[in-house]
């Protein structure tokens, strides 16, 4: 074994946790944190989390204090979940402690959960205390929205019909579920309307869940009922992975928004039609994360928060910064994109700190890979630019997508998730 | 042989040629980059930039597999190798995608 390598030793029982090399580069450190002028806490210990955290901690050279607030134990990757659907990854393999990042970079840690936020008093009500900030860095993910569907809202009902929609508990329910199902019998996935986490990934999940039936349950159907009028993200490959791979397996509907779920049944109605299903996944319309709601800073569509890109402050609250999944950008709701936003964000604080102006046209890159079957994948990947007129990132030229999926481009997207776990986590 | 290329394969690396090179070469030469306190915009441009390569290339260029170490690379190699991904775009019509795997071609 590597030298450099550091592995994380955990004895838990149920979970057998995935393990990363350490970071080489950035050594443990002695911070004096006591002595540190300002702090700033992090509500979030996902992709945009971790990543404003550790470049906060780096980039100061441990001159600040950064305090998260995560309520899970473990940290567990959304990228590759779908693959446990299709059953070439288990959970387990996706499922990483957070110690060696909050030891490597002094990263002060809470495990709890937020109750309220006070921003005039720039206080973080925990269930056990409260917290004070200099600034706040939210980053939740999502949240679901179930207005309009509210039979789904009980965690009975999630466990009958996992949304799946968060790695975890819920993806091994929806595994389970399929190994369960007949052969011969009909899994329904419904996609909620655009914006959502993950644009490419409800796409990904049918690819994944024909690939496990297709070699398992070869009678088995699919039907995917779209909210959206069309495939929302890399259309044209994921027709053609379809047509090609899972001939006669997948039946998709566009313009289809479930109305309506009976749960015994496994029954979903759209405005027009119902199906049956034996096994259902509903992913849920989303919004902002829980504590954007909290703080208040949700001001657009009563979905996301709005706001500026070269600070990620919120355009409600000057000392509230807002990255990944809760905003509203017209970027990709992705963990490459979570970690960009993160790091313009740390770093834009801490110039904000020292009295300097941020980067005022801050570049960053966004790839996100789709597994078509075990081991092929392909990619969209994009570079975006501040417009300073427009006040938003847009796509500069030169990105595109992948010209078919290749297992070459299965083991890429390996290594994307490696490297970009490790610079999360380590 | 370039039609076998997969067409806008992994087009990131080059875009770095918005900024200039010379600097990116440095953040990545030395990983060490100082304190935040007093770095100038442009540095703090770089900064960033380079970060948003960590997805495949590792925190400060410390890739963990699959992707070269950009960490402590020489500069003229990573100026050469960047004009090579360029070179190879600009021969896809501009639209396509360095940081192209050399070995593709085959595929
Ligand atoms: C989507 C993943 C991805 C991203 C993002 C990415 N690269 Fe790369 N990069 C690669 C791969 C894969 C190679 C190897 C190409 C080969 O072997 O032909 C590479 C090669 C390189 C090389 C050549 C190194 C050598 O020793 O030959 C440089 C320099 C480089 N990248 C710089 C960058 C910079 C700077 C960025 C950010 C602006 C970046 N890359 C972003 C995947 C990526």
């Amino acid at each position: 074994m590597n030298k450099r390598r550091d592995f994380i030793k955990l004895g838990v029982a149920s979970v057998a946790l995935a393990t990363l090399p350490a970071c080489a580069a950035y050594s443990a450190q002695t911070y004096s944190s006591a002595k540190a002028p300002y702090r700033v806490v992090v509500i979030g210990g996902g992709y945009a989390g971790t990543a404003a955290a550790k470049y906060l901690r780096m980039w100061s050279n441990g001159g600040i204090e950064v305090m998260v607030i995560e309520p899970r134990p473990r940290f567990v990757s959304c990228p590759l979940s779908n693959l446990v659907l299709g059953g070439s990854q288990r959970i387990g393999d996706l499922t990483f402690a957070y110690d060696i990042l909050k030891a490597q970079h002094g990263i002060q840690w809470v495990e709890d959960a937020v109750s309220a936020i006070n921003p005039a008093a720039r206080k973080v009500q925990l269930t056990h205390g409260d917290l004070h900030y200099d600034k706040l860095i939210i980053a939740p993910g999502i949240d679901f929205i179930y207005d309009k569907l509210p039979m789904l809202q009980s965690a009975e009902a999630q466990q009958k019909i996992p949304h799946a929609w968060k790695a975890g508990e819920q993806t091994v329910n929806l595994r389970k579920q399929l190994e369960a199902m007949p052969d011969g019998g009909v899994f329904v996935i419904s996609i909620p309307p655009a914006p959502y986490r993950c644009p490419p990934g409800p796409y990904e999940r049918v690819c994944q869940v024909a690939s496990y039936l297709k070699n398992n349950k070869p009678a088995a159907k699919i039907i995917v009922l779209d909210a959206n009028p069309e495939i929302t993200s890399k259309k044209a490959l994921f027709t053609k992975a379809w047509a090609e791979l899972y001939s006669g397996m997948i039946d998709y509907r566009p313009n289809s928004e479930v109305v309506n779920v009976d749960i015994n049944t496994r029954t979903v109605y759209t405005e027009f039609d119902s199906v049956k299903a034996d096994v259902l996944n509903v992913i849920p319309p989303q919004r902002a994360g829980k504590p954007a709601q909290m703080a208040g800073v949700v001001n657009f569509d009563n979905r996301w928060c709005e706001v500026d890109f070269l600070t990620y402050a919120s355009t409600v609250h000057a000392d509230i910064h807002v990255i990944g999944d809760s905003i509203s950008s017209g970027l990709p709701k992705s963990a490459h994109m979570a970690t960009s936003q993160a790091k313009v964000c740390a770093n834009a604080i801490l110039a904000m700190l020292n009295n300097e102006a941020p980067d005022p046209n801050p570049v960053f890159a966004n790839t996100c890979y789709s597994f078509v079957n075990d081991n092929m994948a392909m990619h969209v990947a994009n570079v975006y630019r501040y417009d300073a007129t427009k006040k938003l990132m847009l796509p500069a030229d030169g990105g595109g997508v992948s010209d078919q999926p290749s297992e070459q481009e299965g083991k890429d997207a390996q290594y994307w998730a490696r490297n970009i776990w490790s610079d999360v986590l380590t | 042989m370039l039609s076998l290329m997969p067409k806008s394969s992994l087009n990131l690396c080059w875009l770095i040629f918005v900024s200039s090179i010379g600097v990116t070469a440095e953040v990545f030469a030395d990983t060490s980059a100082a304190s935040i306190n007093s770095q100038s915009i442009q540095v703090r441009h770089i900064q960033i930039l380079a970060a948003s390569c960590a997805a495949c290339h590792g925190s400060n260029g410390n890739s963990v597999g699959g992707t070269p170490v950009l960490a402590g690379l020489d500069q003229a190699r990573f100026v050469a190798r960047m004009l090579e991904f360029r070179a190879a775009a600009s021969s896809f019509g501009g639209d396509d995608a360095p940081c192209q795997r050399s070995d593709r071609a085959g595929n």
